[in-house]
């Protein structure tokens, strides 16, 4: 067993090429994912982060390159690249626009029946994938189209899980949802990697997210993987570096340095709200036992 | 993959054929297909040669690209020379070859030969030269705008051209997402395991429906949103409706108007005496 669960070597991918629209969307990349954590890969619009998705699952073909899972060239046996698909789960942006069935238990059921899986087998999984993201089994029966836009994308989401992929990745999967519904979805995410043990890779361009999330943090910026390290040292390369790549730093962060300009003595290496919480609340006792 | 489709033909590109007024090469084309109807002799069809020759250089577009326009209609160019090949009449003494196949009779003359080359000469013209002046150096809105222009006259006569030209646009404007769109979703199932390549027709179509009814609840949301902005911005109907881009016929426009129409003439170039070519009695009428 390799380190890494995937890892990609000088991959490069260029849309229509030959044509006046000939784009080149990721730009030979290395990247290894670490086995058993939450990866993320953040970059603005157009850093070729889906098309970088694409090639991770065998949708896309790199052009230049390989993509190892489990360090094997997916590509070695072209014919087999269906299964590299169930290996590697992705699950696209608005994923809710994908259902399609009578019921929610069908639409999980869509990948592991594809899989060739047992009834029984089918079954079990269907039920984890759904416990896994929250939704009862009152649900089952329900068509997809009569739930709320959380519960949809969750559904969504339990159908790549069903598949039980060695790695899950998920592309924006909090997008367009409230703070409660993201709250809810990425709680979910880690709960499953927690009891799973699998690796996940999450992809976002928000820098809060994956300050609370990620272990680890890739930056595309132009179809180039700039940074790719612990999230706590990408965030740390200071903001001037991150906003020349287009990436805002967390909020949060931003408020810790007003205040260390203010002369309050707090860290300025603070990503996350519980963070700021233990650097905070200590200074606030303090201020009140001097008043 | 879905994304290598191109929707239309349309080549961007800044030549001249380019810049000109969309209503201009609708009328040009219109008047290129008139020239090549009315060209009888060889040495017509020489000028018409060089002339599509010319276009292609003008429009700077590759003529690799511009020739794969011919591509779809293979089959019908060489039906029609067949057929033009063994059903024209002529003399007896310009029999070239006579076959007896049971009991058909069918019989090659020189007139067939010649008329046969000149239908697909014709045809080839025909498309070339509209792919050049019009599918591809105009965007497809161009075009629309352009058709709406010409046919502007219809609406005092009740005809709804105003209607037609944005249902036309706005279906113009949603192919390529409707495309990104199904090429999104078949991704998505393939993730999931789809397989759309493999098992008999039943299973194929079958294979489809996991695509097909999130595209058509997609579709059906997306012209909801658009009518409702579509309501919120006011929109009433062509009636007292302004333009952003408004269309200039310039000089140039109409000196390539000029320039078209001027082969029309050559219907009356003559024809090379067919004593050159060393037969008789030849007709190349049709």
């Amino acid at each position: 067993m390799s380190e890494y669960a995937i890892e990609l070597k000088g991959v490069s991918y260029t849309y229509g090429k030959g044509t006046p629209f000939m784009k080149l969307a990721v730009d030979h990349v290395d990247l290894n994912i670490r086995r058993g954590i939450i990866t993320g890969i953040i970059g603005h619009t157009g850093s070729g982060k889906s098309t970088l998705l694409q090639m991770m699952n065998g949708l896309l073909r790199p052009q230049e390159g390989t993509v190892l899972l489990d360090g094997k060239d997916v590509w070695e046996k072209p014919g087999k690249i269906r299964e590299i698909a169930f290996r590697v789960g992705l699950v696209f942006q608005y994923p809710e626009y994908q259902l399609f069935e009578e019921t929610v238990r069908k639409d999980v059921s869509y990948g592991p029946k594809n899989m060739g899986l047992s009834d029984a087998e089918i079954e079990r999984r269907v039920k984890e994938a759904l416990a896994f993201v929250g939704i009862g089994e009152e649900l089952y029966d329900a068509s997809p189209f009569d739930l709320s836009g959380g519960q949809k994308r969750r559904v969504a989401i339990a159908g790549v899980i069903a598949m039980e992929p060695e790695v899950l990745i998920l592309d924006e999967p909090a997008a367009g949802l409230d703070p409660r519904g993201r709250a809810e979805i990425f709680g979910n995410i880690v709960n499953y990697k927690e009891k799973t043990g699998r690796t996940v890779i999450i992809v976002s361009h928000s820098m809060d997210d994956m300050a609370r999330y990620a272990e680890e943090t890739a930056v595309l910026c132009g179809g180039r993987a700039v940074m790719m390290d612990e999230t706590k040292k990408v965030f740390s390369a200071g903001r001037e570096t991150l906003e020349k790549l287009g990436l805002n730093v967390p909020q949060i962060t931003l408020l810790m340095e007003k205040l260390a300009q203010m002369g309050l003595p707090v860290s300025k290496d603070v990503f996350t709200v519980e963070e700021a919480k233990r650097e905070l609340l200590p200074l606030l006792k303090g201020g009140q036992s001097d008043a | 993959m879905l994304k290598d489709i191109t929707l239309g033909q349309f080549f961007p590109g800044n030549s001249l054929l380019h810049r000109l007024d969309p209503r201009t090469k609708i009328l040009c084309s219109i008047l290129l297909i008139v020239a090549v109807f009315l060209a009888k002799s060889a040495l017509a069809y020489g000028v018409l040669i060089l002339l599509t020759a010319a276009l292609i250089i003008i429009s700077q577009i590759p003529a690799g690209t511009v020739f794969k326009a011919l591509k779809p209609l293979i089959v019908i160019i060489i039906i029609t020379a067949f057929f033009n090949m063994f059903f024209t009449g002529g003399e007896e003494e310009n029999v070239l070859a006579d076959f007896r196949i049971w009991f058909l009779h069918p019989v090659i003359r020189v007139e067939g030969i010649v008329s046969a080359v000149k239908m697909a000469l014709r045809i080839v013209l025909l498309i070339l030269q509209t792919s050049v002046v019009l599918t591809y150096t105009t965007s497809p809105i161009d075009m629309t705008d352009g058709i709406e222009r010409l046919l502007s006259p219809l609406a005092k006569i009740r005809v709804p051209v105003h209607t037609f030209a944005m249902m036309m646009s706005l279906a113009l404007r949603f192919i390529p997402t409707l495309i990104e769109e199904t090429d999104k979703i078949i991704s998505a199932q393939k993730s999931r395991g789809a397989d759309f390549s493999s098992g008999n027709v039943i299973r194929r179509v079958k294979a489809l429906v996991p695509v097909l009814i999130p595209l058509l609840l997609s579709s059906f949301r997306r012209a909801d949103d658009l009518a409702l902005a579509m309501e919120c911005r006011c929109y009433r109907g062509g009636t007292g409706r302004t333009r952003m881009k408004i269309m200039k016929m310039t000089a140039k426009d109409f000196l390539f108007i000029l320039f078209c129409a001027l082969f029309i003439a050559v219907r009356f170039l003559p024809m090379i005496s067919s004593s050159a070519l060393g037969i008789t009695g030849m007709n190349f009428s049709f």
